[in-house]
């Protein structure tokens, strides 16, 4: 598993696709449904702090703040990683756990990532891991089909080439 | 770590600062979680007779295989001990609550804690993961809820969660409640004061692990559809109006739409200086922050005069709030106000220091302080409406109706107000003799901790008589055994109440919201799509899913009933044993439903309540003389402890 490229290869066509999650905090009501549905698709187990996706919520003051990898065309994380262990497929940032030695500086880079809600250390993989878009199942992000208060939505986004 | 569970229950003693853990997985086939764990515990732990605020009381806070899961509803906690609101002499019982608490204390690695012994001096507990700390309360000890918990979370961790007891707990104010706000308390049964009897201000906790699941695959797509079924919230939704798009949610995983949740923003202060920016309301805190009335009723020479509520800019807000600060039990309105304002009726104008004004927000506002400070006659009032009659009893010229009103307005063990065709719920016959069955057999109150099951069903009858008896047909006789269960007659409603025991007792096992489960018909959101449905029958075996695929421990629903029947044996033999239950004890319920139910005026006599009882108890396998499980039934439930009988 070496040499990934940064950049997703170009296409014939003139537009690359990037996918993301667009978080709507003002129809969060923070049930954490998103968090332990995540966790439970990429660890197994149900458990908010190995979620992809964080809610910060404030209960008291009715407020929610939602915290998921915006999946940029450019990524900051991806220039950083000294491993080139991030890559952009199909429009989606992965980082691949094989390549990555945990070294951090993809979390530091990200400009999104406040203490480390999006890009964080996974304490027993020993690898950095964020949101994948759950490429590994077909229907879409567990997250945004679990949602009971439709907070997140899936959106494709044509990016022209540079 | 097991599946489901996290595997360990703490054991505090708050005397010598020991700390022990118990293996979860001892109980956990046998006893689910929950409030079936907690009586395995009581049963073990309680010595006979013991007083609440006896130091070897026990509190324990217990969570259950679902709670911190995905599970619709799943993030509750259920606290149990022996609650010194029961009159006249306190037992054991139970409290849930949601929220995050729970969820967080099994992030932390515990499925509970049993707290045992007084402190010296007031303390917290602090568990941050697998560390806990005892630590001097001495800056908090006074504090009111809100203040006690922000100073927690700026000492120690913002994303920490806390429960929490007001001054009215550190007062032994006997329906105090333990709170975690915004808006999550265990307020029925004095909880608060029991933790203020053991010097307990607060209990944070902060958890980083997770909770394994056996088969998350199968777990996910029970979820999703256990969501899809529930999300309609109580079986009579769709009868009633839509709240706006944003109404809150009080517990984690919670998807359902129960449309009792409301938000005020900016509420300009009445009584104090603070303004309001956000308050929540659920449930019973709309009682307050809303004009009423409930209606009253009339009957066998008393007389209930409605309750009301305030608009929430003329202090219904304030009130709320002040109470949840307070750490009182909301509850405290719906039986004192009327009390009072029929105390004004007949002529009664001033008791002690007390002028009396109760239909005024401000009056309730100071009332509220004096009781949680137990100022002046706050005092008295803080011994709850039974024990507060008897006081006055013995002061003044009490008349005799006020006497029977506070019989009326609070049982020995528990207030009446919900479910049962006398208060403020429509419940026609057949409906309100299973409650009354409940509320004869039962620790506490039923039905405020049980909506749905088979009272709820009442406002589906009383919408449209006809259909409902067709649709229920098929459905009676596959969850009841027989048509007959929805007659309205006094036969087969042993049958159905001790289903819906067995149920509540399944809920807050898992645990799961009771007003979401169990589902009983399918899920509909307008009336249209009710009318026209002919198969209304719903899922009865969801929980059995969801556990199974939680935790590995392949229960079906039969077997799960069966493991409830145990718990609910288990308890009843705590109260026969350890508290002295039998069945004198529960006839005592037998004269509210006497008076008519105002609904259909349909009652009960003493002969007929006789019978239904004697029903009961040959069904449970219970000594129809004494009420007491017999040795044979606790046999057959696996149950070791007839050496006592």
């Amino acid at each position: 598993m070496q040499g990934f490229s940064r950049r997703q290869k170009r296409s014939s066509s003139s537009h690359l696709i990037r996918k993301l999650i667009v978080p709507n905090n003002s129809l969060c009501k923070g049930c954490g449904l998103c968090e332990l549905a995540c966790s439970l698709i990429h660890e197994g187990s149900c458990n908010p702090s190995l979620s992809r996706i964080h809610v910060l919520k404030n209960h008291e003051q009715y407020k929610f703040q939602i915290f998921v990898c915006l999946q940029c065309s450019n990524p900051h994380c991806a220039e950083a990683c000294p491993q080139e262990a991030i890559k952009i497929e199909d429009g989606v940032v992965l980082i691949v756990e094989e390549a990555c030695t945990g070294c951090g500086l993809c979390a530091e880079a990200c400009p999104f990532n406040l203490n480390y809600h999006i890009i964080f250390h996974h304490p027993t993989k020993g690898v950095y891991v964020k949101c994948d878009l759950c490429s590994s199942r077909e229907e879409k992000p567990i997250c945004v089909a679990i949602c009971p208060s439709k907070a997140l939505t899936l959106k494709e986004i044509k990016v022209v080439k540079e | 770590m097991p599946y489901g569970y996290a595997g360990k229950i703490l054991e505090i003693s708050l005397e010598n600062e020991k700390i022990k853990t118990l293996d979860t997985m001892k109980y956990a086939s046998s006893f689910i979680g929950g409030r079936g764990i907690a009586a395995k515990i009581a049963w073990d732990e309680l010595p006979k007779h013991v007083d609440a605020f006896d130091p070897e009381n026990r509190l324990i806070i217990m969570t259950g295989p679902l709670t911190g899961t995905l599970a619709p509803t799943s993030g509750r906690t259920i606290f149990c001990s022996v609650s010194p609101r029961v009159y006249p002499r306190p037992w054991y019982t139970h409290s849930t609550m949601g929220g995050f608490f729970g969820s967080e204390l099994k992030y932390a690695g515990f499925d509970g804690i049993v707290i045992h012994g007084c402190a010296e001096r007031p303390v917290y507990i602090w568990i941050k993961d697998e560390e806990i700390d005892i630590v001097p309360a001495k800056d908090i000890w006074g504090l009111k809820v809100r203040s006690a918990i922000s100073t927690l979370k700026r000492k120690l961790d913002d994303l920490a969660q806390i429960i929490c007891i007001g001054p009215a707990g550190e007062k032994l104010v006997r329906y105090a409640s333990i709170c975690s706000p915004p808006e999550n308390a265990s307020g029925h049964s004095g909880f608060g004061a029991v933790m203020g009897s053991k010097n307990l201000k607060a209990i944070a906790v902060r958890g980083t692990g997770g909770i394994d699941i056996f088969d998350p695959k199968r777990f996910l797509d029970t979820c999703k559809y256990a969501m899809r079924m529930c999300h309609t919230g109580m079986v009579d939704q769709f009868l009633r109006s839509a709240t706006p798009n944003r109404s809150p949610i009080c517990s984690q995983s919670c998807n359902v739409d129960c449309r009792v949740g409301r938000i005020f923003f900016n509420i300009e202060p009445k009584f104090s200086s603070e303004k309001i920016k956000v308050h929540q309301t659920f449930c019973i805190g709309n009682c307050w922050a809303r004009h009423g009335p409930y209606s009253g009723y009339e009957g066998a020479n008393i007389k209930v005069p409605e309750i009301t509520g305030w608009n929430p800019e003329d202090g219904g807000v304030e009130l709320h709030r002040l109470c949840d600060d307070l750490g009182l039990d909301l509850w405290v309105l719906l039986v004192f106000q009327p009390w009072f304002v029929r105390c004004v009726e007949l002529g009664i104008k001033k008791i002690g220091d007390l002028y009396l004004n109760p239909r005024d927000p401000l009056w309730f506002y100071n009332l509220l302080n004096k009781i949680a400070n137990r100022e002046g006659i706050g005092d008295v009032l803080a011994e709850d409406l039974r024990r507060m009659t008897d006081i006055l009893r013995r002061r003044m010229n009490l008349p005799n109706e006020l006497i029977k009103l506070s019989e009326e307005l609070e049982f020995a063990y528990g207030f009446p107000a919900h479910r049962e065709g006398r208060i403020w719920d429509p419940e026609p016959m057949p409906f309100w003799v299973v409650s009354a069955l409940m509320y004869a057999t039962e620790s506490r109150d039923p039905a405020i901790c049980a909506h749905t099951s088979f009272l709820h069903l009442a406002n589906l009858y009383l919408d449209d008589p006809e259909s409902f008896r067709l649709k229920f047909k098929s459905v009676a006789k596959k969850i009841w055994g027989s048509e007959r269960a929805l007659y309205p007659s006094f036969d087969h409603k042993a049958e159905v109440a001790i289903w819906c025991q067995h149920r509540h007792v399944l809920l807050d096992s898992l645990p799961l919201c009771d007003f979401a489960f169990p589902r009983v018909i399918k899920p509909f959101k307008t009336k249209e799509e009710w009318l026209k449905t002919k198969d209304i029958y719903g899922d009865l075996e969801i929980e059995a899913k969801l556990f199974s695929t939680c935790t590995g421990i392949d229960l079906s629903i039969d077997e799960l009933e069966k493991a409830c029947e145990r718990i609910f044996n288990l308890e009843r033999m705590i109260l026969v044993f350890k508290f002295d239950r039998d069945r004198n004890v529960d006839e005592q319920v037998g004269p509210h439903f006497e008076l008519p139910c105002k609904t259909d005026r349909t009652c009960l006599n003493a002969q007929i309540f006789k019978r239904l009882l004697d029903e009961y108890y040959i069904l449970r396998g219970w000594d129809i003389k004494t009420g007491h499980p017999t040795k044979e039934k606790l046999k057959s439930l696996d149950l070791n402890v007839s050496d006592v009988l």
